[in-house]
């Protein structure tokens, strides 16, 4: 029986990962790449995702590989899976559970890289980071510095004071 | 400048307190944008300031779905900080959304900063919530709508339909969910020609099925008095290709005598087939339906027995037997039917209607005989009922049968001998009882729990397992190499009444308990007490 073909992705650091090429696909950028440029020993370049993110989002790709992909047409303000918001499988979860700054990398590799249920997953999981918090709460959350000045702060507040009234 | 020269210029600044109370107004300037500064920057530093604007519109958006839209939501992200802010106030699509337990002015003001774009309607009432707000908004706002969900009173479809009443060309999803019937039925909402509907719930409430193509469902439920006529919904089916899932509960369908389609209705896609209390007025179009890709069908309170005879029965052709991809059938009698005619307290039930025309017993054996074996791997019988007219031969031919779960009456000792046939079948018997069998649950509950044919774990049912056991699986250890054709059983739970009624029934069970461990093995065998 032939061996799966492989790839050879390279990092932003130089790191080169070699993986079933099916499961680099998961990947439309890749994906793309390879069917443009055709099957090569040289390394796919990917300058925005260093190496430590890399693996982390092979690691979701390796367990994801069989899975159908999402259709490329879906309309994402139409789709049913949006009713369903802000679930996340069990394996994911823990797939995802990770300090804020490899989550937000994951998402920023997710979304260079075009793979959509990552993406997804990456966005679901900092929704439900916000969900139900007070703007403070939020600010301490993430880290986020209170950038308003006492002035606009009032302006906000007086906007939607009948939304803090009820 | 970076963030330590930042705060360096700024101890600077503040070095001297004393000299800061009477520093020049250039100085207080320069601490204030020097402050200013530092918190922009430690701002830019902290992760989530990494995510452009499309994404974070995207994690906003997760946040605010329509069912879950709020005044209150909205207006705490826009309040995090200035980037948040300017977001959260330049995306109509995030205010794109009118819900009717707001206050009008929120409503006014979600309809403005929507800017045009097509709007969620949504309104689930609960007591005291006034819906003229609602109305009123509706009245003098243009706005398209991609999705209308509406949960409330028969009365408040009558009042608002004038409101409902208009073009809807955008529209893609639509829940209409009546906690009562309305009446006499009538056309609520209108569905424009070539509206790209995806998903359509009704419940007890109707809309005007004439005009339009509604090629592009993928979900179809309609439940309680949604009054469709018989050739409409062959026509809708037949015009859905995509459609995925399709739930039918308790609709008088409006037979079409002229309606004379013999024409097959190809679902490729359907996955999810759920058919409950539906008047044999469907077995028509069923007989078209083919289903290649459905993966789960249930049928509850429905009569196919027309469908199901003769040796080449109409429902083999619906799921062909090339195509397996039916994993679960599942067929559950409800509580519901049982009533004070057996036993007056009973569970306060008011109706028994078992062997009716929608009895499950009557639909369940013939369809377990042949069309639909090859496709089950998994059966669970809830049936608490007596079983002279069930289909226990048709179980025990269930060739691709992994799991059973049998929850119920008396009968489950037929059910138990007749799997336990020791010898190779003849060929005209076919094949063995269950061969592929791995997974075994009995649920036996006393009458009082569950149904007037519920039973206790009685001596004989010991018997029975432990008969079972030996004559099946002890011949399965000593034909261990050929167990291609007959499984070994990897699980046996037995679940019992928390207390047995006597020392008999104690006895039999730990007898059987010791026998089938010998035969099973340890760990494959489970009881387990009902509380």
């Amino acid at each position: 029986m032939s061996a799966a073909p492989q790839v050879t992705l390279e990092s932003s650091d130089g790191e080169k990962f070699k993986v079933d090429k099916e499961v680099a696909e998961r990947s439309v950028l890749i994906k793309n790449m390879i069917e443009d440029v055709g099957e090569s020993d040289n390394p796919i370049p990917l300058p925005n995702v260093n190496a430590s993110v890399l693996k982390k989002v092979l690691e979701y790709c390796e367990h994801h590989r069989g899975d159908p992909l999402p259709a490329a047409d879906a309309d994402p303000s139409n789709d049913d899976n949006r009713k369903r918001a802000t679930e996340i499988s069990d394996w994911d979860q823990k797939f995802i559970q990770v300090d804020q700054e490899m989550l937000f990398e994951i998402i920023l590799a997710a979304n260079y890289m075009d793979i959509k249920p990552l993406l997804d997953v990456g966005c679901k999981t900092v929704a439900n980071m916000i969900k139900g918090k007070t703007p403070e709460e939020i600010r301490k959350l993430f880290n986020i510095v209170n950038d308003f000045t006492p002035e606009e702060e009032a302006q906000i507040k007086k906007e939607n004071e009948w939304a803090e009234d009820r | 400048m970076d963030l330590s020269e930042l705060q360096l210029s700024l101890s600077d600044v503040m070095w001297d307190g004393s000299s800061l109370q009477t520093v020049s107004a250039s100085g207080g300037q320069r601490h204030k944008k020097l402050s200013h500064g530092i918190r922009r920057r430690k701002s830019i530093s902290c992760p989530i300031h990494q995510l452009p604007p499309e994404l974070l519109i995207q994690i906003f958006h997760l946040g605010l779905q329509p069912l879950e839209w709020s005044m209150e939501r909205i207006w705490s992200l826009a309040r995090v900080c200035k980037q948040w802010n300017s977001i959260v106030l330049s995306t109509p699509s995030l205010w794109a959304v009118i819900n009717g337990t707001c206050s009008q002015p929120e409503m006014e003001i979600a309809a403005r900063k929507s800017k045009g774009i097509p709007l969620a309607i949504i309104y689930q009432y609960s007591l005291g919530t006034p819906w003229a707000g609602l109305m009123e908004v509706l009245r003098t706002n243009e706005s398209p709508w991609w999705l209308v969900d509406l949960q409330a009173p028969g009365g408040f479809f009558v009042w608002a339909q004038p409101a409902f009443a208009r073009p809807n060309p955008f529209l893609s999803h639509i829940r209409l969910h009546s906690s009562n019937s309305l009446g006499p039925p009538f056309p609520w909402l209108t569905l424009s020609e070539g509206c790209p509907v995806r998903s359509l719930v009704l419940r007890c409430v109707s809309v005007n099925w004439d005009s339009p193509r509604l090629t592009g469902l993928i979900k179809l439920r309609l439940s309680f008095t949604t009054v469709i006529t018989e050739a409409r919904l062959a026509t809708i089916l037949m015009e859905s290709p995509l459609l995925k899932e399709l739930f039918l509960d308790s609709i008088p369908l409006f037979s079409s005598p002229e309606w004379s389609s013999k024409d097959a209705i190809p679902l490729k896609n359907l996955q999810s087939l759920h058919l409950e209390a539906v008047t044999s007025s469907f077995n028509r179009i069923l007989t078209l339906l083919r289903l290649p890709s459905s993966t789960s069908i249930k049928m509850e309170r429905v009569d196919v027995s027309d469908l199901t005879k003769g040796d080449d029965p109409v429902l083999f052709h619906i799921v062909p037997p090339a195509l397996p991809s039916l994993p679960c059938i599942r067929v559950r009698f409800t509580e519901d039917r049982f009533s004070v005619a057996v036993k007056p307290d009973w569970k306060n039930k008011t109706r028994y209607d078992i062997g009716g025309r929608h009895g499950g017993i009557r639909l369940f054996s013939p369809m377990l005989t042949g069309c639909w074996a090859a496709y089950v791997t998994k059966l669970e019988i809830d049936l608490p009922t007596n079983t002279e007219l069930f289909g226990v031969d048709a179980i025990a031919r269930l060739c691709n049968m992994e799991s059973l779960k049998i929850s119920g009456g008396s009968w489950v000792t037929d059910l138990l001998s007749s799997l336990s046939r020791s010898q190779e079948p003849k060929s005209d018997e076919g094949c063995w009882p269950n061969p592929r069998l791995i997974s075994l649950t009995l649920v036996f509950r006393n009458a009082e729990s569950y149904s007037p044919f519920g039973t206790s774990f009685l001596p004989t049912h010991a018997s029975a397992v432990s008969d079972l056991v030996q004559k099946r699986w002890s011949q399965v250890a000593d034909t261990a190499k050929d167990t291609s054709r007959l499984a070994a059983l990897s699980s046996l739970v037995i679940r019992i009444p928390e207390e047995l009624s006597d020392a008999d029934s104690v006895e039999a069970l730990a007898s059987m308990a010791c026998g089938s461990a010998k035969v099973l093995g340890y760990g494959v065998l489970r009881i387990i007490s009902i509380e």
